[in-house]
């Protein structure tokens, strides 16, 4: 037994002799601390300086775009429909600067805040359909696509009609409608920023681990997963160029009534490239994800690679030509941004995510 | 090895196991992971030679839970031993066998240990089978009973041990280095975490605790000293990491090698709590005759040799065993690596030459994804998948390429696999998969 004890210890002797040597050579720098990034620093500075403000001017704009509807109900005419789209316009805009956080408050009934209210195409047939029903509650229906901004802009654009006939078209059931349609995002848009405001921030912020479930992990999540949505719904779709399509469908692309899609685009990644970077919407610094990589064990290679990645992506962007996106899905251009935009995808998804250290799931990969 | 020792320390074992697979069973159903996990997935991924295990329907797998339990219990309370041990071990490793993306070295583990708590006879004193039946009732069982378990999770740990003696894990602390900043909002002890020098530390720590504690754990001296690190180290474990109920199964299966006087005392005491089940009874037959002899000796000797011989097949493939992941599975790699990949699939009908991308989530859930990226044969899986489904929705004939990114301890990106190749005409073998790139060490973090 003695014996065997011994060789054991001539095996590891090696080792144990290491072991003071290793907390020799890195006592120096041994005590430099790797992360001095404060989580909760950051979760204040997004919450405060990004996520809220721009839910409030989404708030904002939304109740503008209510008075105008109303305002276009009462006098239906033309000055009225296009201040009504004016209105449109500014609030979709700002609902681009939105979809990353559809967590905690946003995390509606239906899903996350952009998958339900920021849904296209829009089905037209169905929307024809509950126009014509009496008494339709939104609260009660399990579909997404009459509701939410692209139902308001299929209604007030419609489907290759000139103003003159948008305005005809409009009897009282579908000025109810309308009225329906904008009615749930206004109260959706109050409730999140009112419980951003009062109970939801101080959560956020003091849930600041990096465990499956904290506030880094979820704000992550999502923030992915809407990146994501770029390239799969909002270019890939539209082109043809998703698996298993044998043409292009410019019928695909947002906001296909209004054709502001482009626009859109380039505003829903400047809100990833914000959050990202750490920047608020009129460009003041704040601290954000770069920030948090810079601090990290092989950060600034990333966050080098990314920044890249980010420069092609908006290049990539400035090239499409200057027609409507339904106009030009087959285009060159429109593959390049495909390309630029899926190169930056493992940046941001898998990559930054193994660097932070952040879970992602629940379940644990090489787990135990 | 015949040689008649104490049965205490496998009584105590079994019960402990019972009870803690139950709680195990119970918190997976509570979790709701029967349905994410086995019923909701639109395609499972398989193990090598077990695409014929398929989930049963939704109720049916609540069976199979259900009975899990029950059979959890039966062995807690030695109530029908034999059958329900084979009952859980079959449960078990059918449900296990059901999605590898889920493979966990401590599901392996339970599959083991349930496999060899079928040929002991760890009812044979203080269980509800010796009430029925008094004649079962031993005090003492062969040494090998007991020993087959010490020895599986000596395997287990020494294993564990020699695998984090690699260049990453000792020189860079990696993954330590990256884990452990992610935890200084911990409370009381958070604020270690954020120095190199703890990522050092725990990396050299574990290593050691992993390769010598089970030396320790045999001699009496060492003991108890033993114990309390075994305490210490898995609790630390899982409080850092989601590691889920390992900590805990770890922490109750190595009471094994404790003494039969300290497991009868145990046994003792809760006896006193019940009405009599069997260790007062003074009719005590402590000859072992014939009926323990190890009929199984060649079944566990040929058991055993798998399980020291097949952690080292990684020797026979090319390549970091950590970047292809060719026998990284099963042999106790744990809490190893930090990688995660980005996978994008392409499939061409070749007839049109038309290339679309595919948006994985619409197949596969989160987990799947995570889990499928950055393992070469899940990847291939997955592309067969990909090419009957488009088969099935009429394409000719597809090809399905793929461009997978991975970050393995920090090192920037990199291709996994030729992203010019067409997956859906490879064949998944035991031999080397030649289409895996060779990682590139030279951009260390």
């Amino acid at each position: 037994m003695l014996k065997k004890r011994v060789s054991l210890v001539s095996i590891f002797l090696p080792f144990l002799v290491c072991l003071p040597l290793l907390f020799i050579s890195c006592d120096e720098e041994g005590l430099e601390e790797i992360d001095g990034f404060d989580r909760g620093e950051m979760l204040a500075s997004l919450a405060d300086d990004l996520i809220i403000p721009n839910f409030e001017a989404l708030q904002e704009s939304v109740s503008k775009l209510s008075i105008a509807t109303n305002e276009f109900v009462q006098n239906t005419n033309e000055e009225n429909l296009l201040k009504m789209r004016a209105a449109w316009v500014e609030a979709v805009t700002n609902h681009q600067h939105c979809t990353s956080f559809g967590f905690g408050p946003a995390n509606l009934s239906l899903g996350a805040y952009g998958t339900v209210l920021g849904v296209f195409p829009v089905d037209e047939e169905e929307v024809e359909a509950n126009i014509l029903k009496a008494d339709v509650n939104l609260a009660r229906s399990f579909s997404r696509d009459v509701r939410g901004f692209f139902t308001v802009e299929y209604l007030i654009y419609g489907n290759d009609k000139t103003e003159i006939q948008v305005i005809e078209s409009f009897d009282q059931q579908r000025k109810d409608y309308l009225l329906l349609v904008i009615d749930e995002l206004t109260m959706t848009t109050e409730s999140i920023v009112n419980n951003w405001k009062t109970d939801y921030r101080e959560k956020f912020i003091n849930n600041d681990g990096t465990a499956a479930g904290s506030s880094v992990s979820i704000l992550y999540n999502e923030f992915v997963k809407d990146y994501e949505n770029i390239k799969n719904y909002k270019v890939e779709l539209p082109a043809g160029l998703t698996a298993g399509q044998v043409s292009s469908d410019p019928t695909l692309v947002e906001a296909y009534y209004s054709g502001i899609s482009k626009q859109l685009i380039r505003e829903h990644f400047s809100s990833s490239k914000n959050i990202w970077m750490g920047q608020t919407r009129d460009g003041q610094d704040i601290i954000s994800f770069e920030e948090y990589l810079v601090a990290l064990e092989g950060g600034p290679t990333l966050v080098a690679a990314t920044k890249a990645a980010i420069v092609e992506i908006d290049n990539a962007l400035a090239a499409l030509p200057d027609v409507k996106l339904s106009e030009m899905v087959d285009s060159e251009e429109v593959v390049t941004l495909r390309t630029k935009l899926q190169a930056n995808t493992a940046n941001f998804k898998s990559s930054m995510s193994s660097l932070l250290g952040i879970s992602i799931t629940f379940n644990s990969g090489d787990g135990d | 090895m015949e040689q008649p020792i104490p049965v205490a320390p496998l009584v105590t074992f079994r019960m402990i196991f019972g009870l803690v697979m139950l709680f195990s069973c119970l918190r997976y159903m509570w979790m709701g992971w029967v349905d994410t996990q086995l019923v909701d997935p639109l395609l499972h991924f398989h193990y090598y030679g077990f695409d014929w295990i398929r989930p049963l329907p939704r109720a049916g797998m609540y069976g199979v839970f259900t009975l899990m339990s029950l059979s959890c219990l039966a062995i807690f309370l030695g109530w029908y031993y034999r059958l329900f041990s084979v009952v859980f071990f079959l449960c078990f490793t059918y449900v296990e066998l059901i999605d590898i993306t889920y493979y966990l070295n401590h599901y392996y583990f339970v599959s083991i240990v349930a496999f060899l708590m079928i040929f002991v006879p760890a009812n044979c004193y203080f269980s509800l089978d010796v009430l029925r039946n008094p004649l079962i009732k031993r005090t003492e069982v062969s040494r090998w009973c007991i020993g087959i378990f010490k020895l599986q999770i000596g395997i287990v740990y020494c294993f564990a041990g020699l695998a984090k003696i690699n260049y990453d894990w000792l020189i860079r602390a990696l993954p330590l280095s990256i884990w452990l900043p992610a935890k200084t909002s911990i409370p009381i002890i958070g604020f270690i975490f954020k120095y190199k020098f703890t990522a050092f530390l725990f990396s050299w720590i574990g290593m050691l605790f992993d390769t010598l504690i089970v030396f320790g754990l045999l001699f009496k001296k060492t003991r108890w000293l033993s114990y309390i690190a075994v305490v210490i180290f898995h609790t630390l474990t899982g409080i850092l990491f989601q590691i889920g109920v390992f900590p805990i199964v770890m922490i109750f299966a190595v009471t094994i090698f404790f003494s039969a006087s300290f497991h009868q005392q145990l046994l003792d005491k809760l006896n006193t709590l019940l009405p009599n089940i069997g260790t007062s009874n003074p009719l005590r037959n402590t000859s072992t005759g014939s009926k323990s002899k190890i009929r199984v000796a060649p079944l566990l000797i040929c058991f055993f040799a798998f399980q020291i011989l097949f952690p080292w097949r990684y020797l026979l493939y090319p390549g970091n065993v950590f970047w292809t992941e060719e026998g990284y599975r099963f042999s106790w790699r744990v809490m190893l690596m930090e990688k995660a990949g980005t996978a994008t699939f392409f499939v061409k009908d070749a007839e049109s030459g038309r290339e679309g991308s595919v948006i994985n989530s619409q197949f596969l859930n989160q987990h799947q994804e995570k889990q499928m990226a950055m393992q070469p044969d899940l990847i291939l899986q997955y592309a067969k998948y990909l090419k009957d489904h488009f088969l099935a929705q009429g394409m000719t004939e597809p090809r399905v390429r793929a461009e997978v990114l991975v970050t393995l301890n920090a090192r920037p990106a990199q291709l996994l696999i030729d992203p010019a190749v067409d997956l859906s005409q490879q064949i998944d073998q035991w031999q080397n998969k030649k289409w895996i790139l060779p990682l590139n060490t030279d951009t260390l973090p």
